[in-house]
């Protein structure tokens, strides 16, 4: 090989090693092979279970046990499935009643599709020497952890709370009660135990005393649970009512409270410190930061109130009273820059006598969802447009239909007749609560969606 | 009475050297009363022929029969023979007698009445002075043994008369003993026909002599006498005649008694000579070796009539032959003198010193090693590694070996069918460390500098002669961005694909030229394959090129890929012809890693990983332009691929473009390997991990590196430093990845699983775990884990590439998706029925979530607004709620759930016990058979010590150094400070002038035992060699070297 032929080959080589390099570059060369599969699975659903709160309960009717429960009276259950549908029920064990009341009521009913959901409420009125008044609430769904804004265990106050766990394993609920002065170092607050179908009463006061407003966040491991307290007042000797506190929206920087009602007639106007018995909104914050919480209520006549600015402490609840607000039904919309948890109350003055209810914010609701309407005297059920689109919302009940429009950020109080099990369709994104007022007293329940958890799961098996 | 002679030329083809050979017998000057021709199945022109040689008759027959039947057949027409000096003269086509032959040999036998057979010296036709045969003997134990072959005439063995037997060509042989003692044995071929007649002739009381003077010429045609040549058939056939003819006689011979027993014997003989042929690098001749068995034990009827022939004729006893028998150590004796003067003087060249320890490789060596100790200093203590696609391995040795093979599979579900090939690598890795299997990685590890430095300077030694830069191959072997990734991202099969290629490289190039090679190549190539199959396609391709320039070693590269071949059919045919699906073979065995394809830019300078981000990792807090490592670390780079083109310019230039051409197709696999998604893991497609095919690229480039700098000689010196100092610099943050926390190899827990499950696994390990995993995209992986989970020898590629909506995957995808999800679905008798007694609900690892990111597309978007997190919470609700499974408590692997039912074993398939004990049997046999061609030899070593070191050049004629002349070993670069050897002498390159070569060459002392400086012509025609081109050169090469040339076991031939 002379001396030329071997520079030109390297010369060529060198040409060739260079275009590779530039080739390399452009070459895009398009993927080869499998596309990862996958699977998607159904959820068997599961049966639809909806837990009423049961009677009312009352502590210490036996003066030789003072902390003892006794169940009083029995709740009256409206329930059913979709618009016309019929609900199977049972009862659920209550070891800690000292009165052997019959438990709880537990509805269930075979899984169904979106206009079939299971819906249920109850209401009871006691009218006691130490425990008066009117309450409904919603038979709601078990779930692992809820937020239940509201009770106190100050003096005069009597707080219940209820664990009842309807599945076939047993729950281990722990409690983080938070009050005024933040979160309270409650020694018997974790461990509860709450056995496969049974209810456990327990004692507000024997958990957290002396709070003026406590916030309990409930969090069961195995089973869930339907976590309510019971709230009742006693002024000198003169019962001031009951109601009963079912589980808020949890935190959101968002909350939206419906069907806040302002009797025309109530037990105090205003006050200086925290009354119960003033409209007003319960806040917490539950993280570690600090939140600026605007309060803003709307009217059904879509007027806004003046907002409410409060600075709230993190894990500290403040009551925020609304003393401002004229008689009527308000939606409440609740901002924050941390999320947080919120309900309101008020308290009514009738011919019953004093009674006070509790508001619970509300989760946006599916499309279409089944709304009991409790047995009670002026039943309104109240929608709220959070959505910037316009709704038609059709309720239908016994063949019948009526059909609401609301527009975008708008609400609507629409009377309903109690009793009755409703079905909603085109609610999708909408919040919703009943609420009952009349001579008898104030109660309200928000209307919950069903739980999502049954969504399709994608499943891939390598 | 008048002596008569009988001539009988024994013809088969061949008329004109026949028509020599009639013309020398008529030339005779003692005339031959008598010719007679025997044509056995010869053509018409063989008859003419003979027509010609005026033959006094033809005998025709139209069986090839061999020499002694023919002789039989051509007596057949002769009348009784007439007396005491009626003698017959045996030829055949090829054997012509010189002029005074015939009176010689005659009056060799007249001397005495006794003497009934006398032979002559037999010479080569081509070569007159070589001694073809002078007589035949056999060892005590009846072996044939040539007293000469091969030998130069000088007259030194002309004293001898007396032997126990000569060779048929030009025997002439007293006509009534020819016919007492019943002629040839018509059993035997042209091989020992003529030792066993003069065993009987001696038996009969007569004696067999030599007669020297008497010489006939035998071109070696195998019609009379052993047939000659070098071809691959005619030495098989020599060799099978050679056992048949060795089996039949001891059976003739043996006592009765003793017959059964070498009956029996003949087939486990057959074995064991098989195995010392494989040791002795022949095993062409295995085959032989056992037709010639077989043969013998079945289908050797003419045995008996052999023993009443012997029996018939026999007047005297054996021990009167006993003086004339070999004894076996004159035999060995003989041989090791013949060795020692064999080999074809021309082609010698003295192959250099390693010089491991002088040149200074060793200190490189041990200073890797301290190096490596030092960088992965954390991991000193691990008994298992942990992380990336390290797993431990089983607890066992026979669990490990469980692994292996065809049989159930217990991986996810399990299935029957192959084991992946690299289970086998994991297997004899767990078996080096057997107290603890696990233990062999970490090894690995702590020693994989050393062993790459180790394996660089290694093959190094293939291309430069140089200790300098055979150090610089070393550290740009060890300082390989892929090996180093490889090490940081726990990748066992790159770690050893790296640690292997050099061996390979090493032993592939002279594969060609030696067995030895070529079954360490094929061994070597089944690991790498094994580890690495997508390195199937390059090295494919290298070997279909090697196998067209192999010349006269094309059949052993034709056999280097068979027990690659043999390792991969089980898996073949279930992957790839079973279902076609041919590219999962291509799939990266062991444990599934999250595996990022990279772009050209990372790709070309030899990263499987981001090049530019294992900096920008490192430099967050300096603020550095956000270009600027695109720019500089290319340019750090630029010298090494300067130095592998300046290779194009210099001597060696071809093996330069043949080492491009290797960097070429590691570049280009290493592109394909990332855009090929053919295993997904978590759900989520990984591509083949790019970083073995960057191994032979990098092999390609610093190959090609090496050649240029040997090219340049001492001129490469700085560029070659600051070529090595430019990837120190590229590779640094890789080579520190454990120090600066960015290694994902950890000093594991030797577990996988919960210690829970470990537990209850160790006292059943029949249980089975579901695992769970939200992962990024709010879907779920669902893993079915038998026994003690992942294990490295227990992964499956078949499992990872296969279709996973099928059959029971379908039912744990159900299962799993009710588990997670608030479901009415009563879990207990699925559970039970999948044999889950465990539910483990993991989390993401997190490398595996980036996978998401760099998704190209998902192809089954899942349309669930839930993360992870909330898939999570809702998988604990559900799980929790579920009174199916009992809640055991958060573990290191995430929360672990117990079934509270007793959990089925389900039935495993069966196995077909025929393939279960065919494949691992086949196995054991391939691997067996390249390990026994491939251990040395005193004969391999001594063939290649009598080849050059490296490849592609012409060997470097050099002057010898003492070890203590190269100076302080400690000097990193001793070679090229030292002062003008050999090398260093003016230009000597490929098209060198002639007087330059010849001035170099005299500089070499000694090179050939007998001093000679090789003329350029020699070097030219022989040694010299390209890897590509090199078997070419060969065939000048004499047949004795199927020799070893360099295994990699003799490492330890350092001086």
């Amino acid at each position: 090989m002379t001396r030329a032929v071997r520079t030109a080959v390297g010369v060529v080589g060198v040409a060739a090693a260079v275009a590779t390099i530039l080739l390399a570059g452009r070459l895009d060369l398009p993927p080869i092979g499998i596309a990862p599969a996958s699977r998607t699975v159904e959820p068997v659903a599961a049966d639809q279970s909806r837990v009423c709160g049961g009677a009312l309960v009352e502590l210490g009717q036996d003066a030789a046990a003072a902390t003892a429960a006794t169940t009083v009276g029995a709740p009256r259950i409206v329930s059913g499935v979709g618009g016309d549908g019929d609900a199977a029920s049972s009862s659920l064990a209550a070891p800690d009643d000292a009165g052997g009341g019959a438990g709880p009521t537990v509805l269930t009913a075979e899984p169904g599709d979106a206009g079939s959901t299971l819906a249920g409420a109850q209401t009871q009125r006691v009218d006691l020497e130490r425990l008066s008044g009117f309450t409904a609430s919603s038979c709601d769904e078990p779930a692992a952890e809820s937020w239940l804004v509201g009770g106190s265990t100050d003096v005069g106050q009597t707080t219940v709370l209820t664990l009842a766990n309807p599945s076939t394993v047993e729950a281990v609920v722990s409690l983080e009660v938070s009050g005024e002065a933040g979160l309270v170092d409650a020694p018997g607050a974790s461990g509860i135990v709450v056995a496969a179908g049974s209810q456990r009463i327990l004692s507000l006061a024997g958990i957290a005393p002396n709070l003026l407003t406590p916030v309990v966040h409930v969090m069961s491991v195995g089973a869930p649970v339907v976590a309510a307290l019971q709230q009742s007042a006693v002024r000198s000797i003169t019962a001031e009512g009951v109601e009963a506190v079912v589980a808020s929206s949890g935190p959101a920087v968002e909350q939206v409270i419906p069907g806040f009602a302002v009797p025309s007639s109530r037990p105090v106007e205003r006050s200086d410190g925290y009354d119960y018995r003033v409209p007003g909104v319960r806040v917490l914050v539950p993280g570690s930061l600090d939140g600026e919480v605007t309060i803003v209520a709307r009217a059904a006549d879509g007027s806004l109130s003046e907002p409410r600015v409060v600075r709230a402490a993190a894990g500290s609840v403040v009551d925020v009273p609304l003393d401002d607000l004229g008689p009527g039904t308000y939606d409440l919309s609740i901002s924050s820059d941390e999320p947080v948890v919120a309900a309101g109350h008020s308290a009514s003055r009738g011919a019953g006598g004093d009674d006070f209810a509790w508001f619970a914010s509300t989760d946006p609701l599916d499309d279409a969802v089944s709304v009991a309407i409790a047995d009670g005297p002026g039943a309104t059920i109240n929608l709220v447009n959070t959505t910037d689109e316009d709704r038609s919302v059709t309720l239908a009940s016994g063949g019948s239909s009526d059909v609401v429009e609301l527009a975008a950020g708008t609400s609507v109080v629409r009377p309903v007749s109690g009793g009755r099990v409703y079905g909603l369709t085109g609610a999708g994104g909408l919040h919703a609560a009943v609420t009952l007022i009349g001579g008898i007293g104030i109660a309200s329940y928000p209307v919950t969606p069903p739980s999502a958890a049954s969504d399709p799961v994608v499943v891939r098996t390598r | 009475m008048e002596t008569r002679v009988t001539v009988l030329v024994v013809a088969h083809s061949s008329a004109e050297r026949l028509r020599r050979t009639l013309a020398a017998v008529s030339a005779q000057t003692r005339p031959a009363d008598r010719v007679i021709g025997v044509a056995v199945d010869a053509k018409d022109e063989i008859v003419r022929a003979f027509d010609d040689g005026r033959v006094d008759q033809i005998v025709t027959t139209s069986e090839n029969l061999p020499f002694g039947r023919a002789v039989a057949a051509g007596l057949r027409i002769v009348e009784e023979p007439g007396g005491e000096d009626d003698y017959l003269w045996l030829l055949a086509q090829d054997t012509a007698p010189e002029p005074t032959a015939l009176a010689r040999l005659l009056a060799g036998v007249e001397v005495a009445p006794s003497v009934a057979v006398a032979g002559p010296k037999v010479v080569d036709a081509d070569d007159p002075r070589r001694i073809r045969s002078l007589g035949e003997t056999m060892t005590t134990l009846g072996r044939t043994v040539e007293l000469v072959t091969d030998e130069l005439d000088q007259g030194q063995h002309d004293g001898e008369t007396d032997v126990l037997a000569v060779s048929p060509i030009g025997m002439l042989v007293r006509a009534s003993v020819f016919e007492e003692i019943g002629g040839f044995d018509p059993a035997l071929g042209p091989v020992d026909d003529g030792l066993d007649l003069g065993v009987r002739v001696r038996l009969a009381g007569s004696r067999v002599t030599l007669v020297p003077e008497a010489v006939v010429s035998s071109a070696g045609d195998g019609v009379a006498g052993a047939p000659r040549g070098r071809g691959w058939g005619t030495a098989q056939r020599r060799a099978r005649l050679a056992r048949s003819a060795e089996i039949h006689r001891r059976l003739v011979y043996s006592r009765a008694a003793l017959l059964p027993l070498h009956w029996l014997s003949i087939l486990p003989l057959a074995v064991a000579r098989s195995i010392a042929l494989l040791v002795l690098k022949r095993p062409g001749l295995v085959g032989s070796e056992f037709r010639a068995a077989f043969r013998a034990a079945f289908a050797d009827p003419r045995v008996f009539a052999a023993r009443s022939n012997l029996a018939g004729s026999r007047r005297v006893g054996w021990s009167t032959i006993s003086d004339l028998r070999m004894p076996w150590r004159e035999l060995r004796r003989r041989r090791d003198l013949e060795r020692e003067v064999s080999g074809d003087d021309r082609e010698w060249v003295e192959r250099t010193d390693l010089r491991f320890f002088g040149g200074g490789g060793a200190w490189f060596v041990l200073g890797s090693a301290v190096l490596g100790l030092v960088l992965l200093l954390p991991l000193v203590p691990a008994t298992v590694l942990d992380g990336g696609a390290l797993l431990p391995l089983s607890r066992s040795v026979t669990e490990l070996w469980a692994n292996v093979g065809w049989g159930w599979r217990d991986v996810g579900t399990g299935f029957v069918g192959a084991s992946d090939p690299f289970t086998v690598v994991v297997a004899v890795l767990g078996t080096l460390t057997f107290w603890d299997p696990s233990f062999s990685l970490v090894l690995v590890w702590l020693v994989a500098f050393p062993l790459a430095t180790l394996g660089g300077w290694m093959a190094a030694t293939r291309l430069t002669e140089r200790s300098g830069y055979r150090i610089v191959g070393a550290v740009l072997w060890t300082l390989s961005p892929t090996f180093l990734a490889a090490l940081a991202d726990g990748r066992p099969t790159a770690v050893l694909v790296h640690l292997t290629l050099p061996w390979l490289f090493l032993a592939g190039t002279s594969a060609a030229r030696s067995w030895a090679s070529a079954a360490a190549t094929s061994v070597l190539l089944a690991i790498v394959v094994a580890c690495a199959p997508v390195l199937a396609l390059p090295l494919g391709v290298i070997w279909l090129l090697a196998l067209v320039s192999a010349g006269r070693g094309v059949f052993r590269v034709l056999l280097v890929p068979v027990p690659t071949l043999v390792l991969f059919a089980p898996l073949v045919w279930q992957q790839g012809i079973q279902p076609a699906r041919w590219l999962a073979l291509l799939a990266d065995p062991g444990a599934g890693a999250a595996t990022t394809a990279v772009g050209p830019a990372s790709i070309l300078s030899g990263f499987p990983v981001d090049r530019d981000s294992t900096w920008s990792g490192l430099a967050t807090g300096w603020s550095l332009p956000a270009d600027i490592l695109s720019i500089v670390l290319p340019v750090l780079l630029v010298p090494l691929a300067l130095l592998a083109l300046a290779g194009l310019f210099v001597r060696g230039q071809r093996r330069t473009l043949v080492l491009l051409g290797i960097a070429l197709l590691g570049a280009g696999t290493a592109v394909a390997a990332g855009s090929l998604t053919i295993a997904t893991l978590d759900g989520e497609p990984i591509s083949v991990w790019q970083g073995s095919a960057l191994s032979l690229y990098w092999l390609g480039l610093s190959g090609a590196a090496l050649s240029g700098l040997d090219g340049l000689r001492r001129r490469g010196l700085v560029p070659a430093v600051v070529a090595v100092l430019g990837l120190a610099v590229v590779v640094a943050p890789l080579a520190a990845a454990k120090p600066l926390g960015s290694s994902s190899v950890v000093a594991g827990s030797g577990r996988t699983l919960p210690a829970y499950v470990d537990a209850a696994a160790s006292e059943d390990p029949g249980i089975g775990t579901l695992q769970i995993t939200p992962l990024a995209d709010g879907s779920i992986a669902v893993r079915y884990l038998p026994g003690r989970g992942d294990l490295l020898d227990d992964q499956s590629t078949v499992r990872r590439t296969s279709d996973p909506t099928g059959g029971t995957d379908t039912r744990i995808a159900e299962l799993a998706g009710n588990l997670v999800s608030r479901s009415g679905l009563d879990a207990a008798p699925e559970l039970a029925a999948l044999g889950i007694d465990f539910v483990l609900l993991a989390e993401e690892p997190s490398e595996v979530a980036a996978l998401d990111d760099a998704a190209i597309d998902d192809a089954a978007p899942t349309g669930s607004e839930r993360g992870p997190d909330e898939l999570a919470a809702d998988a604990v609700a559900a799980l929790t709620a579920n009174p199916a499974v009992e809640y055991v408590g958060p573990t290191d692997a995430g929360e672990l759930w117990r079934n509270v039912g007793e959990a089925e074993r389900p039935e495993q398939d069966a196995v077909d016990p025929f393939w279960s004990t065919v494949v691992p049997v086949a196995w054991i046999a391939v691997f067996l058979i390249a390990l026994l061609i491939a251990v040395p030899t005193a004969a391999s070593r001594e063939a290649a010590r009598r080849r050059p070191r490296t490849v592609g050049i012409r060997p470097a004629a050099r002057r010898r150094a003492a070890p203590d002349e190269a100076d302080g070993a400690i000097d990193a670069l001793p070679d090229l400070v030292e002062p003008a050897d050999g090398q260093s002498d003016p230009d000597w390159s490929d098209d060198a002038p002639v007087d330059g070569a010849i001035a170099s060459d005299g500089d070499g002392e000694g090179e050939t035992p007998d001093g000679d400086a090789p003329t350029v012509e020699e070097l030219e025609s022989g040694v010299s060699a390209d890897p590509l081109d090199e078997p070419t050169s060969e065939t000048a090469d004499a047949g004795s070297t199927d020799e070893d040339d360099e295994s990699p076991s003799r490492t330890g031939e350092t001086r």
